[in-house]
């Protein structure tokens, strides 16, 4: 009986915590702290997020914890509708939070949200444009057009590994330093080389390069 | 009322198509060659960049990562004669693109660079959420008319100097 309880007002709280994050993302600026994806996370990010916590994470304890939370949380373990509901939409929460935090170029755009520096979808006319990155990615991509040969595919592949590790670098300092006016730039750089890399996985050697993201 | 709201995206949706004009035939042909999804991109390649009646124009959609250039050729009346594009992206970034190269071809610059990403989405049908590809293109061809006029006026400059300076050699001889 007193188990029963004790598991009912778990159930509350964790409803009420939902329903703070959800009334408190309507103030996502002033009240990042309070409800953010990082403090779905309190063991792994309970510095939250950068400056106060550091802006790499660990993404295997990241990971331990995000199942660790979705087998406590798991909607079967619900005893009626309404608590199905809750636990349902709670999973998503926590699988929506996971996914961004445990992706490097998510997590960076969800910072810039945090900091209501979003990318619009015309940031490219608002914003004065890098003619040198955007020359460097355009070479990178007509040198995969026209690659034919495995050995020349590798070279590419190891560049762009090393052009997201480069950017991933800054990425990394502009947020532990809240350097937030270089924070756009750093995740623009970061944008366009993850987008060759994830469509290099879906392109061989002579085959027509597509950009997939 | 949530029913309601459903029902009601449809008719809207009607009630726009049915009022939308009709277009000119020209355009017709083109919308008919012309679609989002459309595989098979006219004027796809590259120019030489340094050629002197060429302008290069290479533009990014910093939010989802996709590449556009487009190249113009223009003639000695100002002409744009030739168009050439290469973009890396999502298809109505292709299909914005392409259908930029036929549109301005045969256009003056002063008209081609009066050319709006809404006449390009509406030609393509493309959703609100596809609209930044459109803007890509008008960007891409005014940033190329841009380079051309930059390149023409940097060329004027260098020959008007050289023959100036080719004068002024040719005073001090006869002097």
């Amino acid at each position: 009986m007193t188990a029963q309880i004790q598991g009912r007002l778990l159930q509350q709280s964790r409803w009420a915590a939902f329903y703070n994050r959800k009334f408190f993302s309507l103030f996502a600026g002033l009240y990042k702290a309070e409800s953010t994806h990082y403090s779905l996370f309190p063991k792994t990010l309970k510095d939250g997020p950068p400056p106060t916590g550091r802006f790499a994470i660990d993404t295997r304890e990241l990971r331990k914890e995000f199942l660790n939370l979705q087998s406590k949380n798991h909607p079967d373990l619900a005893r009626n509708e309404t608590e199905r509901e809750q636990s349902e939409e709670l999973s998503a929460d926590i699988n929506r939070a996971y996914s961004t935090l445990a992706s490097t170029l998510h997590r960076a755009n969800y910072l810039l949200e945090l900091h209501n520096l979003s990318l619009a979808e015309d940031a490219g006319r608002t914003m004065p444009q890098d003619p040198e990155l955007l020359t460097d990615v355009y070479d990178v991509l007509e040198r995969i057009e026209d690659c034919v040969a495995d050995g020349e595919a590798e070279e590419i592949q190891t560049l762009v590994d090393q052009k997201i590790l480069d950017a991933e670098t800054k990425v990394e300092e502009v947020f532990n330093s809240n350097d937030l006016d270089n924070a756009q730039n750093a995740v623009i750089v970061l944008r366009y080389w993850v987008n060759i890399r994830e469509s290099l996985k879906e392109w061989e050697p002579g085959q027509v390069f597509r950009m997939i993201h | 009322m949530s029913f309601l709201a459903r029902s009601s995206r449809p008719l809207l949706a009607t009630a726009s198509r049915a009022a939308r004009p009709a277009l000119p035939v020209t355009s017709v042909a083109l919308s008919r060659a012309y679609h989002a999804k459309d595989i098979k991109p006219r004027n796809v390649g590259s120019m030489d960049k340094n050629d002197i009646n060429v302008g290069t124009g290479l533009v990014g959609a910093p939010a989802c990562g996709d590449v556009m250039k487009l190249q113009i050729r223009v003639d000695d009346d100002g002409i744009i004669s030739d168009v050439k594009f290469k973009t890396f992206g999502c298809g109505s970034a292709i299909a914005s693109s392409s259908y930029l190269t036929e549109l301005v071809r045969g256009m003056s610059l002063d008209e081609a660079g009066k050319v709006k990403n809404t006449a390009i989405a509406k030609e393509l049908s493309l959703p609100p959420v596809k609209l930044h590809c459109s803007m890509l293109a008008e960007d891409a061809i005014k940033s190329a008319i841009k380079d051309y006029k930059a390149k023409r006026a940097q060329h004027t400059i260098l020959t008007s100097a050289a023959t100036a300076a080719a004068s002024a050699d040719k005073a001090a001889s006869i002097a």
